[in-house]
């Protein structure tokens, strides 16, 4: 039997990828779609083949999850399409469920939140249901697991007698009549007489779909056929095609759905608080807090445990081994290079704790409604603000939360200013240098830069939506569904999976950088710290700095702190040969810099703006996929850092 | 006829035009003649709540203003 394959579909948040882990047993294959930062998810029920397409309301040719899934379903042709609705919202939800109709390819519709429509008392007549379709219809509570082996065994014989039967569903007349029109002038041209979605290309081409008069352009007597059926189509088709659905939707409903009228709405009750006018963003604001709270207050013990293991395995092997190269490689390669990643776990996982708790629960679409018109400015959505503020705590959380966000534009761009948010590594420096150059003034030495960070993080986002992302502003269609309890397995699911995609990907990245790294810093062999490789790689670079007065040394801390931003201290300590917990070590580091406070400044400046560190990296390429994207973030953050910490000299007077 | 910007919280209006260019609005249910109901709007004043096809929806006021309503008394 050659290989079959079955595509999930669906409006956001009707629990497609709880359908989507109990038909697959979430051994999922994550990566993303061709050219895009949109994720793709594939697995296996026994031997067919799972794709989860992005969740999308309808399939227009403006939207790139639309357009993914469309594609998907017109050009790889899956046997069969499973549509998931939320059974409690179907009147919006049966809209996706006719535009696949429109489409040649089998069907099956589930009804999904079944739990919930038995609780609020709603009446569903499947069996009229599945008349109306002309598709299977089937019930589920994939939360319970309810349901699903039964929608197994439907794939499976559907999978068999996949005959397509006359299983059209018909509009009114007036625009059946429009559509057979443009089908009469289809069929005159060979190319689309054998085409077996005929209906398809005459209602896309009714709504003037830029994507399909694009392809019907692209082929032989293409300007001809535009022409022969540009004639054809209104202004108002669209209208009418929309209003059409609709109005075979409002007849389902009015004979398979009955919803007790003026029940009382936890939600609604809920949001008179969570987005009152005055309590909406004091709320937003704790909720935050207490995010950063928990998140830290956990994870800093985890944290230490993790370096505290790290040391004692050090001393461990050193005692078993001795002092030798092999020893130095397992300890401060290996050993080392295994600790940067571990370490950036407990954040990874508390963050994604909490963030998928409020995401489930809907919390996080209510964030975004508080906070957009903040992001508005800036040309983003709401759902970007939390993504932004985590940063403050972790840019790699930050980063890989950014995957919330609808559209692709604003995605990036998210991605790619977080790592002028300060986060929690870069501190360290910050106050070891502030505390010595400026005492008591620390505080708001301190301060200044992490608002330096937030200014260049907008005035970046502004830029490239000017210059490099220059699409359109996106459009913003936010639901507010029902606040829902998420379930602690579910919790659990996406807090692991998130950790497991960084091991993964971002790991390997990390793990390969401290090994060069090692190898540079301790060959050639029995060198002091100032004859290695590293030395020599520094002093060689270091003319590009000269302009920034920065020495060998500073330079050396800085290629440091691409493993991570706190290692710079240790950098700087083991090359000045001062040990860290010694007072005089941020003295040392001022000497340094001449003694200047300018230019001290000038070197956080560069700490602060250039890539938080090769975990961030690999996060960035693993969320976007591209090479291109992670090579430009550490060039604009490289560039950035260099050209700041050069304003920050000349502003200061080091030039006059 | 009044836009849908200006509609007032708790007010029900029934679309009258919504330009074609809003695809992805009218496949969401904002077509000629379906009730909208304004919920809330968010603190800052932006983006509006609504109520339509018995879901909701939040709207920039941007894109409302695009949408022109009657209030059913
Ligand atoms: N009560 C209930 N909740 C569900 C059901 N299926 C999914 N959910 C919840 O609905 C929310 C959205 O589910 P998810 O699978 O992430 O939605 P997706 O956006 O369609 O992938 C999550 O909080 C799920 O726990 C169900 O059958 N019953």
């Amino acid at each position: 039997m050659s290989e079959q394959t079955i595509a999930l579909i669906g409006n956001p948040n009707v629990g497609k990828t709880v359908v989507f882990n109990a038909l697959t047993g979430s051994k999922a294959h994550v990566a993303n779609w061709p050219g895009v930062t949109v994720e793709k998810k594939t697995g296996k029920m026994d031997n067919i083949t799972v794709v989860d397409l992005p969740g999308t309301y309808s399939l227009t040719a403006t939207a790139i999850d639309d357009l993914i899934a469309r594609n998907y379903i017109l050009e790889d042709s899956p046997q069969l399409v499973i549509d998931i609705l939320d059974a409690t919202n179907l009147e919006r939800n049966l809209y996706l469920g006719l535009l696949l109709k429109e489409i040649n390819v089998s069907v099956i519709f589930v009804l999904n939140m079944m739990d919930i429509v038995r609780k609020k008392k709603i009446q569903i007549d499947l069996k009229k249901l599945e008349k109306y379709l002309k598709s299977p219809v089937i019930s589920t509570a994939a939360i319970n697991d309810e349901g699903i082996s039964d929608l197994k065994k439907l794939i499976k014989q559907e999978l068999k007698s996949s005959s397509l039967k006359d299983d059209r569903v018909l509009y009114d007349e007036e625009i059946e009549s429009r559509i057979t029109q443009i089908k009469d002038i289809l069929t005159k041209y060979d190319q689309f007489q054998k085409d077996d979605n005929l209906r398809w290309i005459s209602i896309k081409i009714l709504e003037k779909d830029e994507k399909v008069f694009e392809k019907i352009r692209e082929i032989p007597d293409g300007e001809k056929i535009i022409g022969d059926i540009e004639k054809l189509v209104k202004k108002e088709d669209r209208i009418l095609l929309a209003s059409a659905r609709y109005s075979y939707i409002s007849e389902i409903i009015k004979n398979c759905y009955k919803s007790p009228r003026n029940h009382f709405s936890v939600s609604g009750f809920l949001d008179q608080f969570f987005l009152d006018k005055y309590l909406g963003i004091p709320i937003f604001l704790v909720i935050l807090w207490a995010m950063f709270e928990f998140t830290f207050q956990v994870a800093t013990p985890f944290m230490s445990l993790i370096e505290l293991i790290q040391e004692k395995l050090g001393v461990l092997i050193i005692n078993l081994l001795g002092e030798s190269l092999l020893s130095s490689f397992l300890v401060d390669g290996l050993i080392n290079g295994f600790g940067s990643i571990i370490i950036f776990l407990p954040n990874i996982f508390l963050m994604f704790l909490v963030l998928s708790f409020l995401e489930d629960s809907g919390y996080l679409s209510r964030a975004a409604f508080v906070m957009d018109r903040f992001m508005y400015k800036l040309g983003l959505h709401g759902r970007s603000f939390v993504s932004l503020i985590l940063g403050f705590g972790c840019n790699i959380p930050a980063i890989m939360s950014a995957r919330s966000i609808e559209s692709e534009k604003d995605r990036l761009v998210t991605i790619m200013i977080n790592q002028n948010i300060s986060c929690s590594a870069r501190l360290p420096v910050y106050i070891l240098i502030a505390g010595v150059v400026w005492r008591e003034n620390a505080g708001g030495i301190v301060f200044s830069l992490y608002l330096l960070g937030i200014i260049v993080g907008i005035s970046m986002a502004l830029i490239l939506q000017k210059f490099v992302l220059k699409s359109e502003r996106s459009l913003f269609l936010l639901e507010l569904g029902d606040y829902r309890f998420p379930t602690v397995k579910y919790t659990v699911i996406h807090m692991w999976e998130r950790g497991r995609e960084f091991l993964k990907k971002a790991g390997k990245i990390i793990l390969v950088t401290v090994i060069i790294l090692w190898f540079l810093q301790v060959f050639p062999l029995g060198s002091s710290p100032n004859e290695s490789y590293l030395y020599t790689f520094g002093k060689f670079i270091q003319p590009i700095f000269s302009p920034l007065h920065f020495g060998v040394i500073a330079v050396i801390g800085i290629i440091f702190g691409f493993i991570a931003k706190e290692v710079v201290i240790s950098a700087f300590a083991l090359m000045l040969g001062v040990s860290e917990s010694l007072p005089s070590l941020g003295p040392t580091i001022f000497m340094e810099f001449g003694s200047s406070p300018v230019i001290a400044y000038s070197f956080l400046v560069f700490i602060l703006l250039y890539t938080p560190c090769v975990a961030a990296l690999g996060t960035i390429y693993q969320e976007t996929g591209s090479k291109k994207w992670t090579i430009f973030s550490v060039l604009y953050g490289l560039g950035l850092a260099y050209f700041m910490a050069f304003l920050v000299q000349l502003i200061g007077g080091v030039y006059f | 006829m009044i836009l849908l910007s200006e509609l007032k919280i708790g007010e029900i209006g029934i679309i009258k035009k919504v330009d074609s260019d809003l695809h992805r609005l009218l496949e969401m249910g904002l077509i000629p003649g379906s009730e909208i109901k304004l919920i809330r709007k968010a603190p800052v004043g932006d983006p509006f709540e609504f109520e339509i096809k018995n879901y909701s929806l939040s709207l920039r006021k941007e894109e409302c203003q695009k949408i022109e309503v009657e209030i059913r008394e």
